[in-house]
């Protein structure tokens, strides 16, 4: 059974050790190369972000159930602690939303007897989907979520992403089952927002942190800490008027804007199609059937199609 | 005849372990966990995996693995796709290269961390300068600062798994 090996087994294991070495370098060189190839051609990447993502989905979602029992228990625990200042805070909002809603209801009175003075054409109804977080790439890589709705329950490329405090983020990468959103805080979001009191414009961007900064408002624009920030509706990414933050800080021209959405508390978003092409419309594929018959884009080429 | 078919499975299972234990960690990264001190900040726990598994059992975990590892961690965590399979492919090389097992194997446990301590140091920071890099802007470190104590914390933990991990399954392996 023993028999002598033919070569010098010091100098087969040292073979070995190069062989393996050089293994190693030939991974590190495509990792290289995929990472430059990441530049060129973003649609490949995001797609095969896509299919792990969906791939790992059931396993993600089988997962997240008892974390998500866990996180709860723990700030069960912490909320027991702070209960009574929670509930004198309560109290006083409730009262502050209660003279907001008679506001908000005279409002929807007066505007809907003024649409139909107008005859003013009704905006087609927005479509929603209710999904659930299932990963959170935190770090300071990205600022990604992985909610469990897809192409299947009908979410798309570009789909707005709300909680119920405001603005999360914008779908980036959809598959069958599962679609990753960009958070406003992630280094390459930007969204055209306006500052409410004042009406100043600018963009909102991420920088990987928990807050977001406002590009290009000039710096004349009078923008002071408090001040509510929400979308623009420019360039038809979202429609207008969604909350997206407050100004936190503003030095000298820098604003640094306190996003609504607080990353710690999102479990449930909804996704959210209204209809908007944005400036990028119909040409990136896996747009689903969401872009409206309106779409500019849509209606140009067909009208261009027809001689 | 059937007895030895199954002996061989059962062989290749334990051998999948160390691969199929490191993708589970690196699930765990991306599960949405809210702790009240470190927030979102989740460990690495992808690179304990990958640094454990190539010093004990290479033969069981080749660079091949930290590449895969890598690219999961990639893909699931929204870098730039690459960076950790580059990053794991040198922890790989490091750990589990042939000189360098005797620094590291056999050795007790608190050398073990101090190692794990400076290849961490160094797989962040080379994550950090790549992904950088690929974005073409510095990357906000203060929460990289704050990844490195919270894994380097949870080492032990992770550690203590994976070496009763092998203890008991990779035993006949």
């Amino acid at each position: 059974m023993n028999e002598r090996p033919r070569t010098d087994p010091r100098s087969a294991v040292a073979v070995r050790g190069v062989v393996q070495r050089f293994a190693s370098l030939g991974l590190i060189v495509t990792a290289v190369c995929l990472m430059l190839l990441g530049k060129v051609d973003t649609v490949l990447m995001e797609r095969f972000r896509s299919t792990v993502g969906d791939t790992v989905a059931p396993l993600l979602e089988a997962l997240s159930t008892p974390t998500e029992a866990v996180s709860g228990t723990i700030e069960g625990v912490h909320d027991l602690v702070t209960l009574r200042d929670e509930n004198a805070r309560l109290r006083a909002e409730r009262e502050r939303m209660l003279r907001w809603q008679a506001v908000a209801l005279r409002l929807e009175a007066e505007n809907t007897a003024l649409r139909k003075l107008l005859n003013l054409v009704p905006e087609p109804d927005a479509r929603y989907v209710t999904a659930r977080v299932i990963a959170d790439a935190g770090g300071s890589f990205a600022q990604s979520l992985l909610v469990n709705g897809g192409r299947a329950d009908g979410v798309g490329l570009g789909h707005a992403v709300l909680s119920s405090e405001g603005v999360v983020g914008r779908i980036v990468g959809v598959a069958e089952h599962s679609a990753r959103v960009l958070l406003i805080t992630d280094l390459n979001s930007r969204i055209p927002a306006v500052v409410m009191p004042s009406g100043a414009r600018g963009v909102l961007a991420g920088d990987n942190t928990d807050r977001a900064r406002l590009l290009h408002s000039g710096t004349d624009a009078p923008i002071a800490p408090g001040d509510r920030v929400v979308t623009s509706g420019d360039a038809g990414a979202f429609p207008p008027g969604l909350p997206l933050g407050v100004v936190a800080t503003n030095d000298d021209g820098r604003i640094s804007v306190a996003p609504h959405a607080g990353r710690n508390r999102i479990s449930y978003v909804e996704v959210i199609d209204f209809g908007l092409a944005g400036i990028l419309g119909s040409r990136i594929e896996g747009g689903g059937a969401s872009a409206p018959v309106t779409a500019p884009g849509r209606e140009q080429r067909r009208m261009a199609a027809t001689p | 005849m059937k007895r030895a078919l199954w002996m061989k499975l059962d062989a290749t299972a334990r051998q999948l372990t160390p691969l199929g234990s490191a993708i589970v960690f690196t699930i765990l990264v991306v599960l949405p966990l809210d702790l009240p001190v470190i927030g979102t900040v989740s460990p690495a726990w992808p690179l304990i995996a990958v640094y454990v598994w190539s010093l004990l059992r290479p033969d069981l975990f080749p660079a091949v693995a930290a590449f895969a590892v890598g690219l999961l961690y990639d893909a699931l965590g929204g870098a730039p796709i690459g960076v950790n399979a580059a990053v794991f492919v040198v922890v790989h090389l490091v750990v589990a290269g042939e000189r360098q097992r005797l620094f590291f194997y056999g050795k007790p446990f608190p050398l073990v961390w101090l190692g794990f301590a400076m290849v961490l140091f160094g797989a962040i920071a080379a994550g950090w300068l790549l992904s950088s890099a690929w974005n073409g802007m510095l990357l906000p470190a203060r929460m990289l600062l704050l990844q490195y104590f919270v894994t380097l914390g949870l080492f032990p933990l992770a550690a203590w798994v994976l070496y009763g991990w092998r203890r008991v399954i990779l035993r006949q392996v």
